[in-house]
């Protein structure tokens, strides 16, 4: 982690959302984090906390209302040219939560996983197509000939399948993976969690995983950041969030996660926090350092009172 | 348990025709390419579920027909809509063969201050190889080919008028609903006040201005009728446009021009096919009213409704002279209606199954 | 557990139901067995499309309307008002005496999505208060009064104020508090949570299992889940039921079915639930997908997804082998001639430290 260049920076990102004249919706409220080239980056929070817009800003689906987005050293926070365009639009992708709906119905599956070559002409002939999409079909585990089907004729993990493939094909960088196994049974998300693994080691993709299941975000992920109501309050690595939770959230979070086993879990009752109640006050904290890559935002007087707690 | 039978585990179930290799591990073989979901295309399900809705198919049915009529019926008789025969005027319909039973015999009941009586013009001008199947009228011409003749205008500005309204209308629609915030705001503003104004005065003015005629009409109706066409396009667009596969183009780099209509146009065009038949019947009637109103297609040329307004005067007298054109446009617009009916089930359907 | 002696309050036999679709018919229950007993918590974990839901929508009488009973009974045993014990069987119950005597009443459901089983034009108050007016003809101000009760024990605060207000006016948690609230109004005996918590948060999930498992301990009431989290069953369950594709595949006590699992498909699912303590590179998974049912396979439905399929599984559907009072499992491997096969590593470690952690 030491000096590498980051590939993904992040700076005091903020979204607001006008819903009328006098109410704005804070969804994302000054929030930094770093991605480093072919690593994980875990983004958990509840509803609401804004993890999905993060992802949405970055990507530019929305034009953030502050902050700086720095992609490959490339400013991508303000209006972007053709060139910063085509290099966003080929070297960040994205895949979607619902697998109904994330691909077009009408479409061919051959379509739909060809479209971004169609967009940015990245082959020179019909057979170079046909041959690009037959290759990554056989990448994310399904068969040449499924290219030729409609989306609906496929199970839930299959067109999850296709969502990844839709994004590989144009061998980004970046892939931000929204919420992509919340909808999918349980058996169908292992294979989904494998197979980006697979990849990530293959292709030295890095993504930004952002999900409600820790569970699953512990597996896959590096490094993880917790947001809550449009704050990160704390971030760190896996081992770090797991082994040392210092954030009160976190700590409800981690002790909400179920697990497959009867006799600690019949006993066990989950930790309650709410931010009325909690006596924190996220505008006037501040990134504290804890160690390694290890921060959670507080105030001096919260970080002290969590810590002796600790 | 009923049926299903419940063994101590690790005894030995008796199989019928046990082979030597049953009970030997072979693991899973999972054949990537499932049929597990090849189901029927969307087109497929979409004649099927229209083909089992027996009224909008027998709709159809009966439009083909009236079309075809519109089509070659002009030409049947031999006489031209516009031909008069002064000679010949208010015949009462008769028609060969059937004139044996008693009925289309050219009888046709006049009522006068002394009493009804039984009056057959062919009869009494000795025309007796002369047949006019629906009556001609009080100008002695050929209803039968005035009818066909008027629904083939009729049809004409309806299906003309509503491509155009479709064509406008979802296009309008579209953008204005794809970009929103101000272009949604100025669009929409234009609709409501393009909206506000009544049609009538619209058409009287425009009329001051061009000839009455075929254009003039479907210009008439084009002013105003898309706007029906631009909601449901709208609408359609809010909803699919924050669609994931939607949101994929976008991070993709696709263009606008492609979202709208390599996207989203081809999952809306069903609900844009049901709106375009609801809107030909609207289209019917209004230039039926337009006649009505004395703003219709000039003479000789007819429509359903100038050959409504034209024989309304002679109701009294000769009712026959009416029937024809009041019974091919109910057919018409009640045969569109429920075609349209039919197809929105068709692309839609409320029962969703399992 | 020792609950054999105990009351059966619900018990479905031989269930099956087939679908009529554009496509054909679907047989979405192939022969359901399954046993309530009365004051426990009972869970059915399976796939989409496993059947689960459509099980106990049947209980419900609130099946599609495409749907088609082939064979089965559903009998529920309760007691009249009076105290006397009545024994019906749901299935051929007409659709008005279900609704009058039944759902509701005696047997209430929690659905998956609190923002939808919420008219969101009616007060939550009167929304309580319905189903006491309808049943039992409670004189308002009593109703009032016992809504307010209620929405106490769900753990609402200031329950006055909320019976006045609408359902957006609360947040996921809270509308998933009045919906339990409004299920427990007429006090029934039966409790069936259709993916009470998978539309919430996970902090707000936990809360809400706690709520529904204190209800239960204080009412003494039968609870049933239908859900896919073999974390949400852990927590809450008595007894385990297993389904894929429309069967039972395994069931028995929750120790049993947690440290002591015989199916395939259990093996499975417990192993692609990723704890906190795996350290493996790669998660276990069941390859491919549930299969289709509108083309039904000869033998056993989870063969071509399994790894310790045995020829036989190809033609014949595996028959129920007990192998203790409780624990049944519907899996060749169980018969005598089977090769010895054990659970996959991974999972016997895992088992084997829960075990010892939970000592």
């Amino acid at each position: 982690m030491e000096e590498r260049t980051p590939l993904l920076e992040v700076k005091g990102l903020k979204q607001y959302f006008k819903g009328s004249h006098q109410f704005t919706v804070k969804a994302v409220d000054g929030v930094d984090f770093v991605i480093y080239p072919g690593e994980t980056y875990g983004l958990v929070g509840e509803s609401g906390s804004g993890k999905s817009t993060i992802g949405r800003s970055v990507i530019r689906l929305y034009k953030p209302t502050a902050g700086q987005i720095l992609f490959n050293g490339m400013d991508i926070s303000g209006d972007l040219n053709a060139q910063q365009n085509q290099q966003l639009r080929t070297q960040m992708q994205m895949i979607f939560q619902d697998p109904m709906a994330c691909l077009n119905p009408r479409k061919k599956v051959g379509e739909i996983i060809a479209q971004g070559l169609d967009i940015h002409h990245l082959y020179s002939s019909r057979a170079e197509r046909q041959e690009k999409v037959a290759a990554i079909l056989k990448k994310v585990g399904l068969a040449p000939e499924h290219a030729d089907r409609y989306p609906h004729q496929f199970s839930g993990g299959q067109r999850q399948r296709v969502g990844i493939a839709r994004a590989l094909i144009m061998d980004p960088k970046l892939i931000i993976a929204d919420e992509c196994i919340s909808a999918l049974d349980v058996s169908i998300q292992a294979q989904v969690v494998n197979l980006m693994k697979d990849l990530q080691e293959e292709t030295g993709t890095a993504y930004l995983f952002i999900a409600h299941d820790l569970s699953m975000v512990k597996y896959i992920s590096d490094r993880i950041g917790v947001l809550h109501l449009g704050h990160l309050v704390e971030t760190g690595t896996t081992e770090e969030i797991f082994s040392n939770p210092v954030h009160p959230y976190t700590q409800s979070l981690l002790s909400a996660i179920p697990q497959p086993d009867p006799r600690t879990e019949r006993g066990r009752v989950a930790k309650s926090y709410d931010y009325r109640t909690a006596g924190v006050d996220y505008l006037a904290g501040k990134q504290q350092h804890l160690g390694g890559t290890h921060y959670v935002l507080a105030t001096d007087e919260e970080l002290a009172r969590w810590t002796a707690r600790a | 348990m009923n049926q299903i039978q419940t063994i101590p585990a690790g005894s030995r179930v008796e199989i019928a025709d046990l082979r030597p290799d049953d009970f030997t591990l072979r693991g899973s073989h999972e054949d990537q390419l499932d049929t597990n979901f090849a189901s029927q295309g969307y087109w497929h399900d979409v004649l099927h579920r229209f083909v089992s809705n027996k009224g909008a198919v027998i709709a159809l049915i009966l439009i083909l027909i009236i079309v075809v009529m519109a089509v070659i019926g002009p030409s049947l008789s031999g006489r031209s809509y516009s031909s008069q025969t002064l000679s010949e005027k208010n015949f009462a319909p008769r028609i060969p063969v059937i004139e044996n039973l008693g009925i289309f015999n050219g009888d046709e009941v006049l009522t006068t201050t002394t009493g009804s009586r039984v009056v057959n013009e062919y009869e009494e001008k000795g025309l007796t190889d002369t047949y006019y199947w629906f009556g001609s009228d009080t100008l002695g011409r050929d209803i039968f080919t005035r009818v066909w003749e008027g629904t083939r205008v009729s049809l004409g500005i309806a299906i003309v008028s509503a491509v155009i309204n479709m064509t406008i209308g979802m296009c309008y629609g579209l953008i204005s609903g794809y970009f929103g915030g101000w272009v949604d705001t100025i669009m929409q503003r234009f609709v409501e006040i393009n909206n506000g104004i009544p049609r009538l005065v619209i058409v009287t003015l425009l009329l001051l201005v061009v000839k009455p005629g075929f254009t003039t009409i479907v210009i008439a109706l084009v002013i105003t009728e898309w706007i029906n066409m631009s909601r449901i396009a709208r609408a359609e667009m809010l909803k699919l446009k924050e669609q994931e596969f939607v949101l994929a183009s976008r991070t993709l780099g696709a263009g606008s021009f492609l979202i709208i209509f390599k996207e989203v146009l081809p999952n809306i065009i069903g609900q844009i096919i049901t709106q375009l038949m609801f809107s030909i019947p609207t289209a019917i009637f209004t230039e039926a009213f337009l006649s009505f109103v004395g703003l219709g297609i000039p003479v000789p040329q007819c429509s359903l409704g100038s050959l409504i307004s034209e024989t309304f005067n002679s109701f009294t007298t000769h009712p026959y002279q009416i029937v024809p054109p009041i019974v091919v446009m109910s057919l018409l617009m009640l045969c569109f209606n429920m075609l349209a009916d039919g197809l929105r089930e068709a692309f839609d359907p409320k029962l969703k199954e399992m | 557990m020792e609950n054999n002696a105990k009351e059966t309050v619900l018990s479905i036999r031989d269930l099956s139901i087939t679908f009529k679709t554009g496509a054909g018919p679907v047989n979405a229950i192939r022969g359901v067995n399954i046993d309530l007993p009365r004051g426990t918590t009972l869970a059915v974990v399976g796939e989409s499309g496993s059947g689960k839901s459509v099980t106990f929508k049947a209980a419900m009488g609130i099946l599609a309307s495409n749907s088609v009973v082939n064979s089965g009974s559903i009998v529920y045993n309760y007691r009249h008002n009076d105290g006397t014990p009545a024994t019906v069987d749901i299935l051929t119950m007409k659709t008005r005496d279900i609704r009058r005597h039944i759902n509701g009443k005696r047997i209430a459901m929690i659905f998956q999505d609190p923002m939808t089983s919420l008219d969101p034009t009616m007060p939550i108050g009167k929304q309580i208060m319905e189903g006491m007016i309808w049943h039992y003809k409670t004189p308002k101000q009593q109703a009032w009064e016992k809504a307010v009760r209620l929405l106490t024990e769900v753990g609402i605060e200031e329950p006055e104020k909320r019976m006045r207000q609408y359902p957006h006016q609360l947040s996921g948690g809270m509308r998933q508090r009045v919906v339990i609230a409004i299920a427990l109004a007429c006090d029934p005996d039966v409790l069936i949570c259709d993916e009470p918590t998978t539309a919430l948060d996970v902090t707000i999930q936990a809360k809400i299992l706690e709520l529904i498992k204190r209800i239960q301990a204080e009412r003494g009431i039968s609870v049933i889940y239908i859900t896919h989290d073999l974390g949400v069953v852990a927590k809450v369950a008595d007894f385990v039921n297993v389904m894929y594709a429309g069967r039972i595949v395994e069931a028995g006590t929750i120790d049993e079915i947690f440290y002591d699992p015989r199916h395939p498909y259990t093996w499975g699912l417990l192993s692609a639930m990723p704890d906190l303590d795996t350290e493996d590179d790669r998660l276990y998974t069941i390859p491919g997908s549930p299969p289709n049912l509108l083309h039904p396979v000869p033998g056993d439905a989870f063969a071509p997804r399994n790894a310790y399929a045995l020829n036989i599984d190809e033609r014949l559907d595996p028959p129920m082998f007990q192998i203790s009072e409780t624990h049944y499992s519907a899996t060749w491997l169980l018969d005598e001639r089977a090769p010895k096969v054990e659970m996959p590593p991974e999972l016997k470690a895992r088992i084997e430290r829960m075990k010892k952690e939970g000592i």
